[in-house]
C-alpha cells in the first residue's frame, strides 16, 4: 500500500515537472515572438522615419494613409428611375433583371463581367449566375438593350463573315440609369454611344440627368437638363 | 456655336446599391421578383437617411402606378421579411440601408446603423454579407465574419 502511494506520488510529481516545463517554455516562445515582432515595428517606424526625413528634405511630407471602405457599391440615378416608372416604359421583371444585373457591374466601366473570372459574361452566364431561366434572361436583355437600358459592343467582322455575332456580346448598362464608379468620371467613349444612340430619347422620354462631355475630355459626367444653359 | 456650361456643383440623388447583398438576395432568392421591382421603385420615394416619405399606401400607389391593393400585399410582405423596417427611436418606415443607401453610403447616420443593429439583435432578417457597424460618429461597413 505504502509502496503504491509512492509509486503514485512520483508519477505525479514526474507529470508536474513536465507540466511546468512546458509552461516554461511555452513563456520563452512567447517572448520570443513578441521581440520579433517588437524588432519588425521597430525597424518599419524607424525606415519610415528616415524616408519623411528624406521627403522632408525635397519639401514634400508624408501623410498617413487612412483606412479605406472596401464596400462596393452601384448607384442608381434615382430622378432617371422615376421618370422611366412614371412613362412606364420598364416591366417589373426588366426592372428585377436589371437590379440583379447592377450586381455583375464592373467598377468604372459599367460593363458586365464574370466575377470570378474577369471577362464579359455571355447571357447563358448571366442566367446561371442569377439563377433565372436562359430563354426569360435572353428575352429581357433583349428588351433591355431594344429600350436603350443596356447596350452591347458587336464585332461587325462577325457579322459580314458567319451572319451573326458568334462569341461574348460585351454588354454594359446605360451610365444614365445605374452606374459602377464615380458618376462624375464616365468613361468617354460609353458616354459616346450613350449619347449618339440614344434609344430613351428616341422614344419621347427626357431624363432628367444627361450624360455630358466638353471636347476632348477624358471623362463625361451627368448634367441636371433643366440647370443646363444654352 | 453652342456652348454647353456644365455647372460644377450639382449632384443627382443617387442611391447606392450593396453589391454583395444584391448577390446574396439573388443566391438565396429572397425577394420575388415583383418584390424587388417595387423595392427599387421605392428608393425614388425615400430621403437620405433611407426614410420613405410617405407612408400612405395610396400614396405610395400613385406615384408608382400601382394598384393599392398590390402596393399593400408588396409592403407587407418587405416589411414581413425585414427589407423595409418601423423605426423604433425615429418614425416612419425605412428601407433597409445594408440593401440600399439613399445618398452616400460612407455617411450612414449612426442613429440608423443603430436602428438595423437592434433588427440584427432581434435576429430579424436575413444574415447579409455586408454589415453596418457603429462607428466614432457614423456607419462603416464591415464584412460578417
Amino acid at each position: 500500500m505504502a509502496f503504491g502511494a509512492h509509486a503514485g506520488q512520483t508519477a505525479g510529481g514526474v507529470a508536474m515537472e513536465r507540466l511546468t516545463t512546458l509552461r516554461r517554455r511555452l513563456r520563452e516562445a512567447e517572448v520570443r515572438a513578441r521581440n520579433q515582432d517588437y524588432s519588425w515595428a521597430d525597424g518599419l517606424l524607424e525606415e519610415a522615419e528616415r524616408a519623411e526625413r528624406r521627403a522632408n528634405e525635397r519639401s514634400f511630407m508624408l501623410i498617413r494613409r487612412r483606412q479605406k471602405n472596401n464596400a462596393w457599391f452601384s448607384q442608381v440615378i434615382s430622378e432617371n428611375f422615376f421618370c422611366l416608372t412614371r412613362h412606364e416604359y420598364m416591366t417589373g421583371a426588366e426592372k428585377a433583371l436589371l437590379i440583379d444585373l447592377l450586381s455583375l457591374l464592373e467598377l468604372g466601366t459599367n460593363a458586365i463581367v464574370h466575377p470570378d473570372q474577369n471577362r464579359f459574361c455571355t447571357v447563358t452566364e448571366i442566367a446561371e449566375l442569377l439563377k433565372r431561366k436562359l430563354r426569360n434572361t435572353r428575352e429581357l436583355i433583349n428588351k433591355l438593350i431594344e429600350k436603350g437600358i443596356i447596350y452591347e459592343f458587336v464585332d461587325p467582322s462577325q457579322i459580314k463573315e458567319y451572319g451573326r455575332v458568334i462569341t461574348e456580346r460585351p454588354l454594359y448598362v446605360n451610365p444614365e440609369i445605374a452606374y459602377a464608379g464615380d458618376r462624375n468620371k464616365v468613361n468617354a467613349v460609353m458616354a459616346r454611344q450613350v449619347i449618339q444612340y440614344d434609344h430613351i430619347k428616341r422614344n419621347k422620354i427626357n431624363l432628367p440627368w444627361k450624360l455630358e462631355y466638353e471636347p476632348n475630355a477624358e471623362y463625361a459626367r451627368l448634367i441636371h437638363q433643366k440647370k443646363r444653359r444654352k | 456655336m453652342t456652348v454647353i456650361a456644365m455647372p460644377t456643383d450639382e449632384e443627382p440623388q443617387v442611391t447606392n446599391i450593396a453589391i454583395e447583398n444584391i448577390r446574396y438576395i439573388t443566391e438565396n432568392r429572397v425577394l420575388t421578383s415583383a418584390e424587388a421591382s417595387f423595392l427599387t421603385e421605392l428608393t425614388i420615394l425615400a430621403e437620405p437617411g433611407n426614410r420613405l416619405k410617405t407612408t400612405s399606401v395610396r400614396e405610395i400607389a400613385k406615384k408608382l402606378k400601382r394598384s393599392e391593393r398590390r402596393t399593400r400585399d408588396l409592403l407587407r410582405s418587405l416589411l414581413r421579411k425585414s427589407i423595409l423596417f418601423e423605426g423604433g427611436n425615429q418614425k416612419g418606415i425605412f428601407i433597409h440601408p445594408e440593401i440600399m443607401v439613399v445618398g452616400d453610403p460612407e455617411n450612414v447616420p449612426l442613429w440608423l446603423v443603430e436602428e438595423v443593429m437592434k433588427l440584427r439583435q432581434r435576429k430579424e432578417g436575413p444574415a447579409w454579407p455586408l454589415v453596418l457597424m457603429p462607428g466614432r460618429r457614423r456607419g462603416v461597413w464591415r464584412w460578417r465574419g
